[in-house]
């Protein structure tokens, strides 16, 4: 056997060893951690210490039912939600079609009163110079 | 101090303290740490043995190197 070789070995050992360590603290905690012996009871207390800060968040699990009514609720409100927002989306449209049509009929009537009114002046001028 | 570091103390306060006349709930687990702790010093003595013979093995040869070069 080389040196590393017992070497490895005697690690291995220590190792198990503090597994073992662990293993024999936990049974004895799980079984007379309400009634220790005296002298165990400070690394105990410390045990239970470390347990309450180190344990995670409970979780409160509501009965499957609550959660269905919440759930149907949620969908109905988001359909309710979804059809009143396409309803919004349909007036948006065609309030936004009705005002482009207003602008193009104004925009063209300022169009045609302005035409109107060159054609007048330029028939005006050439009278007046006796073109036409 | 880790809450496993804690386990450890306990486990090695309880074996310290019982030992061989653990709870028959620890038995086998008093009875292991005793096996293993018998290996380690086993192994602990190889260890040292191991290394008295290369002491006394390399002395040797510087002193038959001396002697040699004498």
């Amino acid at each position: 056997m080389t040196r590393e070789e017992i070497r490895y070995e005697l690690v291995t050992a220590i190792t198990r060893r503090r597994d073992l360590y662990i293993e024999l603290g936990k049974a004895y905690y799980e079984h007379f951690s309400d009634n220790p012996d005296p002298e165990f009871e400070e690394i105990i207390e410390e045990i239970q210490k470390m347990q309450t800060v180190q344990a995670p968040p409970r979780i409160q699990i509501e009965p499957l039912d609550v959660y269905t009514d919440e759930i149907e609720k949620s969908i109905a409100k988001e359909v309710k939600e979804g059809l009143l927002e396409e309803q919004l989306l349909d007036v948006e449209n065609q309030l936004s079609k009705e005002v482009q049509d207003e602008l193009t009929k104004d925009i063209l009537e300022e169009t045609l009163s302005e035409l109107q009114k060159e054609v007048a002046d330029e028939y005006e001028r050439r009278k007046n110079e006796g073109i036409s | 101090m880790l809450v496993e570091e804690c386990f450890i103390r306990l486990g090695e306060m309880y074996f310290m303290k019982y030992g061989q006349n653990s709870n028959q709930r620890f038995h086998e687990l008093t009875e292991a740490i005793e096996e293993e702790g018998l290996r380690i010093k086993f192994l602990e003595y190889k260890l040292e043995e191991f290394d008295k013979q290369n002491e006394k093995r390399s002395m040797e040869q510087s002193k038959s190197e001396d002697e040699s070069g004498e």
